[in-house]
C-alpha cells in the first residue's frame, strides 16, 4: 500500500529519485542509531548506508517491486523501535520482539525474517539478559510461514521466506538479492566487531575503513552487474518517455543505446510517427521488416504495453484495447495507469461508456492521473464532444466499416481498412506506407499509390515511396512520371544500379562503400 | 378491462397511497427526530436496483445506496415489525440481525421500504417500494470463478464460495497455489458440496475429482478424443459425468458490439464412468458432421440433453452460420447404453437461433437455456437471453423479467428449483455480475436481484474480475486448498 502510494508520484521528474534517496537516508540513519547502541566506534558510520544502498541497486531490476525496498525500510524502523524500549524486562522485551516480528510479517512480508535475525543477533551481541528468548521471534516467523502455506494464504515457501515475494513471481531472485537482505545482520555484526578496534590509532582505523569500503565496493559493483543490465535501463527509460509522450527523449535514448532489437525499433518508429516524421527517417536506422514497426505478440508487461500504444496510434482500436487489457493482467495485484488510460479511450471510442466510467473512477483515485480522468469524463455519453476531439474523434473515425477478427488478415490489410475509412489519420497513413515498404510488398505499393495518389492519403509521394516506385518499376520513366518523380531521382537510381553492378564484380569492400553512400535510401534496404 | 374497473383501480391505488402515507406518518411520529414535511410521488433511484424484487427469507441484507450526500433514512416495514436505518452519505447498511428477523417473519408477504432524505431541517419521503419475501429458502452457498474478463492472459483467478446469508467469500482454490495456471469448469453433483470436480490446465493440468474429501487427479486426454474433458454435468447418481470435448478457439472482433468470439472447430459429447474410469460414447454424440457440446443430465438420470450444430467447412469465416439445436438422447445407466435416436427439442435451423447451457431444474419440470443469434459461447453475445422450456407441456418462452439488453448467460438452479442464479453483463457491458431470480410454480422468472454486498457500489466498482460459472451448493465446501495444490503438484494422474 505504502509503496503503491509513493510510486504514483514517480512519473514527475526527479520525484522518484529524491523520495528514494530520502528514504535511504532515513533507513541509514536508523541503522546508525542501532549500531551506536552496539559500538561507540564512529568511523564505521558509512557502513550504515550499505543495506539500503543494496536495495537501491536492486530497484534498477525491472522485476523487483518498490514494495521490497519499502519493506526493508520498515525493518530498520522496527529494529530501531526494538532497541529503544523494554530493554530490561525480559517478558516485555520478548513480547515486543514477537509483536514487532509478527506485525512486520503481516505488514511487509518475509523481510520479517531479516528482522528476527537482526534482533536475535543484537540481543546476543549486546549481551542482553536471556538473549536466547529472542529466538522465539525467529521460530514465530517460521511457524507463521508454514501456517500460511498450509492454509493457502501463501502459495510457496519461497514467497514465505525469501526476497522472491517482492519479485516477479515467474522469475527467481539472484544471490545478490539474498546478500542485500543479509547485509543488515552483517552490519549489526560488523558494529560489534568494530569495538575491538577502539584502541587502535587513527591510521589503523582509517586503513581498516578503507579496506572495508574497498572490499564492499568491489563486491557491490561486481555482484550488482547481475541487476544493472543496459537493456533494462534502456527499456525503463523508453517506457517512461513513451508514457510521458516525450518523443525527442525516446529518440535520443535509441541513439544512445543503439537500435539492435525489434522492441527498441518499435519505440523509435512510434516516436517518429508521433512527430509525423517516420517516412523522413525510416531508413536512417536499421529496419528488419514490418516487425521493426510492430513486433510479434509479446507476453511481457512492457511488450504488451508498447504494442497497445502502437495499435492505438495505428488506429487499430480493438487491438489496442486487447493489448492494454492483457498488459494489465500481467501486472501482479495492480494495474498500469497508462493502460487504464488506453482502456478508457478505447471504450469511449467504441461507445462502451459504462465500463469506461469504471476505469475513470479508478484513475480519479490516483494523484497523477486524477486531472486527466476528470477531464475525459466529459466525453462519456457525449458523441458530439468525442467527434470534435483531436484524438478520440480521429480514432473513432478509424473504426472499420466491416467487422472481422484482429490481426487475422495481417497488419497491412487492417491498416488499409483504417485509412480507407479515415483518410485523415496521418499516423495510420505513415504506418501503412512504412509497413508496405518494409514488407517489400511490390504489388501492395503499386496498388496503394495507384489508389491513393493525389488523394488526401497521398497528396505527394514521400521520398522512400518514390524510391520504391522507381525500384519496383526498374526505373520506368513513363510510370514514374505519373507519380511526380523527377529526372534527377531516376538518374540517381541509374547511378546506384551501375555502382552496385560494378561493386558486385569488384568484391566486398566496394559493395560496402556503395551501401554507405546510399545508406539512407530504400534501395539499400531492398538489397538486404 | 372496463372503464369502471380502471376507475376502481385508480381509486384503490390512491387509497392505498394515502394509507401508506398515514402509516408512514405514524412511524415517523414515533421518532422525534423525523417529521416528514413533504411526500414525493416517485421512487428514488437506488443502486443496486432492488425495487420490486422477490427475495428468499435467508438472504444477507440487501444494502444499497442513493445518490444523496446528506442525511437520509430508510424505513423497513414488514408484516409484524419495522425499523429504520439512517445514513449520512446515502449508503444504507442494514443491520443483519434486524434484517434477518424482519424477512423471516415476512416470509410469504412483502416488505415495504421507504426512503426519506433530509433537506435543511425538513424530511422528504419518497414513494415506497416493495420486496416480496418468498416462502422458499435459497441454497446457502454459491460457488463461482473470478477471472479477468479478457480470457487470454491472466495472473490471478480462483474458484470461490460465497455464503449468501452473509457476505463471506472464501477461496476453494486459487491459481496462485499452482503457478498461476488456468482452473475452470467447476461442477457439483445435485448441489452437493461433497461431490465436486474442476479442471486445471497448463503445468499441473488434469481433472480434479473431489468426493467426500478425497481428491483424485485424472488425465482425461486420450488418443481417441479431440481434447481432454471440458464442460461437465454430473449424473444424479454421482456415478457418471457427461462431458463435452472441444477444440475451442478465440478471436477478437475489430468492430463489433461483441468484443470476443469463442467458437469450436470440433466437439463431441462423452460420458465418464467415475467408478471404472472409462469413457462411454455413442456415434450419435461423436459425429464429424456436427458439433455436440454442453451436455446436461435430467434429474431422473434417464435423459441426456445437449446442444448440437451442423459442422461448417471453414472456421472462423463461417462462425455466424453455426447454430446449436437443443437435443435429447436416452441414457441407460445400468447397461452403459445410449438411445438409438436423438430428439431435437429446439430446432436452431428452423428458428434461426442458437442454444447454449441447457440446465434442468432439480424437480424435472423446467429447463432453462440461453438463446442467441449464433454460436455457443453466449457470455460474449449481447443478444443472448435466458429462455425456459416447460418440460410438461414443451412450451418455450423467454424469461422476460430476468433478461436485459446485455448478455445473460451461465445459470444454475437451487436444489428446490425455486431460485435461478445467472451471470449478466448488464451493469457495465463487460464485467459479469451475478443475479438471482425467483422462479414461481408456473415457471415464470421474477425480477432478479444482484447478489448483495456490504457496500455494493464500492465493491462492484472496484472489482476488476468477472463472475464465471455460478453454481448453487447446499452447504460449505470443506476441502482445503492446500490439499488440492498438493495433489495437483505431486500426485500422478489416473
Amino acid at each position: 500500500m505504502c509503496a503503491q502510494f509513493l510510486v504514483q508520484f514517480f512519473p514527475v521528474s526527479c520525484v522518484g529519485a529524491l523520495t528514494t534517496s530520502f528514504l535511504v537516508g532515513i533507513g541509514a540513519w536508523l541503522s546508525w542509531l542501532v549500531m551506536k547502541k552496539i559500538t561507540s566506534v564512529k568511523y564505521i558510520f558509512p557502513i550504515c548506508f550499505l543495506p539500503l544502498l543494496f536495495q537501491l541497486i536492486i530497484l534498477i531490476d525491472i522485476n523487483y517491486q518498490y514494495q521490497g525496498f519499502i519493506s526493508f525500510l520498515f525493518v530498520t524502523i522496527f529494529l530501531w523501535v526494538y532497541t529503544l524500549i523494554f530493554r530490561r524486562n525480559i517478558i516485555c522485551r520478548t513480547s515486543l520482539g514477537l509483536f514487532l516480528t509478527v506485525t512486520l510479517f503481516f505488514v511487509a512480508g518475509p523481510v520479517a525474517l531479516v528482522f528476527s535475525i537482526c534482533i536475535f543477533l543484537y540481543d546476543i551481541l549486546t549481551k542482553t539478559t536471556k538473549a536466547y528468548m529472542t529466538f522465539f521471534s525467529l521460530v514465530a516467523i517460521i511457524l507463521l510461514g508454514i501456517y500460511g502455506i498450509h492454509n493457502s494464504l501463501i502459495s510457496e515457501y519461497r514467497f514465505a521466506f525469501t526476497p522472491d515475494f517482492y519479485y516477479e513471481p515467474s522469475f527467481k531472485t539472484t544471490n545478490f538479492h539474498y546478500f542485500a537482505w543479509l547485509s543488515l545482520p552483517f552490519v549489526v555484526f560488523l558494529s560489534f566487531i568494530s569495538q575491538y578496534t577502539k584502541k587502535a590509532n587513527n591510521f589503523i582505523k582509517g586503513l581498516l575503513l578503507l579496506m572495508l569500503i574497498s572490499i564492499l565496493s568491489y563486491f557491490y559493483l561486481y555482484t550488482s552487474q547481475s541487476c544493472i543490465r543496459p537493456s533494462q535501463e534502456e527499456l525503463l527509460k523508453l517506457d517512461h518517455f513513451t508514457e510521458m509522450e516525450q518523443w525527442d527523449d525516446v529518440i535520443s535514448v535509441c541513439n544512445q543505446y543503439g537500435v539492435n532489437n525489434y522492441m527498441t525499433s518499435n519505440y523509435l518508429n512510434l516516436a517518429f510517427v508521433k512527430k509525423g516524421i517516420l517516412l523522413d527517417h525510416l531508413f536512417d536506422y536499421p529496419q528488419h521488416g514490418p516487425k521493426s514497426l510492430i513486433m510479434d505478440n509479446d507476453r511481457s508487461q512492457s511488450g504488451t504495453k508498447l504494442l497497445s500504444q502502437i495499435y492505438f496510434t495505428m488506429g487499430n482500436i480493438a487491438a489496442a484495447q486487447w493489448m492494454a487489457f492483457n498488459s494489465n493482467e500481467i501486472i501482479q495485484k495492480s494495474y498500469s495507469p497508462s493502460m487504464l488510460k488506453v482502456l478508457v479511450q478505447t471504450n469511449i471510442i467504441f461507445g462502451d461508456y459504462a465500463v469506461a466510467d469504471k476505469y475513470i473512477s479508478i484513475l480519479e483515485n490516483t494523484w497523477n492521473y486524477r486531472k486527466w480522468a476528470k477531464n475525459i469524463r466529459k466525453y462519456l455519453y457525449n458523441d458530439n464532444a468525442i467527434e470534435k476531439d483531436s484524438i478520440l474523434g480521429v480514432k473513432r473515425k478509424d473504426l472499420p466499416r466491416k467487422d472481422g477478427f484482429i490481426i487475422q488478415r495481417g497488419i497491412i490489410t487492417d491498416l488499409m481498412d483504417i485509412i480507407d475509412k479515415n483518410p485523415y489519420d496521418y499516423n495510420a497513413i505513415e504506418y501503412t506506407i512504412a509497413s508496405l515498404l518494409l514488407a517489400k510488398y511490390k504489388e501492395g505499393i503499386q496498388s496503394f499509390v495507384s489508389k491513393y495518389y493525389r488523394t488526401n492519403v497521398l497528396k505527394t509521394l514521400p521520398t522512400p515511396l518514390k524510391e520504391a516506385i522507381i525500384a519496383f518499376s526498374n526505373g520506368n520513366r513513363k510510370y514514374c512520371y505519373r507519380y511526380g518523380i523527377k529526372d534527377y531521382m531516376l538518374s540517381n537510381y541509374r547511378d546506384f544500379r551501375q555502382k552496385t553492378l560494378l561493386a558486385e564484380s569488384q568484391g566486398t569492400s566496394s559493395f560496402f562503400s556503395v551501401k554507405n553512400e546510399y545508406s539512407h535510401s530504400y534501395w539499400v534496404y531492398l538489397m538486404q | 378491462m372496463g372503464i369502471l374497473d380502471a376507475i376502481n383501480i385508480m381509486v384503490m391505488k390512491r387509497i392505498y397511497l394515502f394509507l401508506s402515507f398515514l402509516f408512514l406518518m405514524f412511524l415517523v411520529s414515533c421518532n422525534e427526530d423525523m417529521k416528514i414535511s413533504r411526500y414525493i410521488n416517485h421512487i428514488i433511484k437506488i443502486y443496486p436496483d432492488y425495487t420490486d424484487i422477490t427475495i428468499p427469507y435467508n438472504i444477507a441484507p440487501l444494502n444499497f445506496s442513493i445518490n444523496w450526500k446528506g442525511e437520509s433514512c430508510l424505513i423497513l416495514d414488514g408484516s409484524n415489525d419495522h425499523f429504520q436505518v439512517k445514513s449520512k452519505d446515502g449508503h444504507f447498511i442494514i443491520p443483519s440481525s434486524k434484517w434477518k428477523d424482519l424477512i423471516k417473519r415476512t416470509s410469504g408477504c412483502k416488505i415495504k421500504l421507504t426512503i426519506c432524505i433530509k433537506k435543511g431541517e425538513d424530511w422528504w419521503a419518497y414513494k415506497p417500494f416493495f420486496m416480496e419475501v418468498a416462502k422458499e429458502p435459497i441454497d446457502k452457498y454459491i460457488v463461482y470463478r473470478l477471472i479477468p474478463p479478457g480470457y487470454e492472459l491472466w495472473n490471478q483467478m480462483g474458484i470461490y464460495q460465497r455464503n449468501l446469508e452473509n457476505y463471506d467469500e472464501i477461496p476453494i482454490y486459487e491459481n496462485k497455489l499452482s503457478g498461476n495456471n488456468c482452473i475452470n469448469c467447476h461442477s457439483f453433483c445435485m448441489q452437493d458440496p461433497n461431490r465436486m470436480l474442476f479442471h486445471a490446465r497448463g503445468v499441473y493440468g488434469g481433472t480434479f475429482l473431489i468426493e467426500n474429501g478425497k481428491i483424485e487427479r485424472l488425465n482425461t486426454k486420450t488418443s481417441k478424443m479431440i481434447s481432454p474433458l471440458v464442460y461437465p454435468s454430473w449424473h444424479p447418481s454421482g456415478k457418471y459425468i457427461a462431458f463435452s470435448v472441444n477444440n475451442t478457439q478465440q478471436s477478437f472482433h475489430i468492430n463489433s458490439y461483441n468484443r470476443i468470439e469463442v467458437y469450436d472447430t470440433a466437439s463431441d459429447v462423452v460420458v465418464y464412468d467415475v467408478k471404472n474410469h472409462c469413457i462411454i460414447s455413442s456415434s450419435l454424440l461423436e459425429s464429424d458432421k456436427a458439433y455436440e457440446t454442453f451436455p446436461t443430465f435430467s434429474p431422473c438420470g434417464r435423459y441426456l440433453y445437449f446442444c448440437s450444430a451442423h459442422a461448417v467447412d471453414s472456421m472462423p469465416q463461417k462462425y455466424k452460420d453455426v447454430k446449436y439445436s437443443l437435443c435429447k438422447i436416452n441414457f441407460d445407466q445400468k447397461n452403459h447404453l445410449f438411445g438409438t435416436h436423438v430428439d431435437t427439442i429446439y430446432n436452431a435451423v428452423k428458428n434461426r437461433k442458437s442454444v447454449s447451457f441447457p440446465r434442468v431444474s432439480p424437480n424435472g419440470k423446467f429447463l432453462v437455456f440461453t438463446l442467441q443469434n449464433y454460436g455457443n459461447f453466449s457470455i460474449w453475445h449481447k443478444d443472448s437471453d435466458l429462455y425456459m422450456l416447460n418440460l410438461i407441456n414443451n412450451n418455450i418462452y423467454p424469461l422476460v423479467l430476468a433478461n436485459s439488453n446485455d448478455v445473460e448467460s451461465y445459470h444454475s438452479w437451487s436444489h428446490n428449483s425455486r431460485w435461478l442464479i445467472f451471470s449478466s453483463r448488464r451493469m457495465d457491458g463487460l464485467y459479469t455480475r451475478l443475479f438471482i431470480s425467483y422462479i414461481d410454480s408456473k415457471g415464470m422468472a421474477h425480477k432478479p436481484f444482484l447478489i448483495p454486498q456490504k457496500d455494493a457500489i464500492k465493491y462492484y466498482k472496484d472489482l476488476m474480475f468477472s463472475y464465471n460459472i455460478p453454481e448453487f451448493v447446499t452447504n460449505k465446501e470443506q476441502i482445503k486448498s492446500y490439499d488440492i495444490s498438493n495433489i495437483m503438484k505431486n500426485a500422478s494422474a489416473r
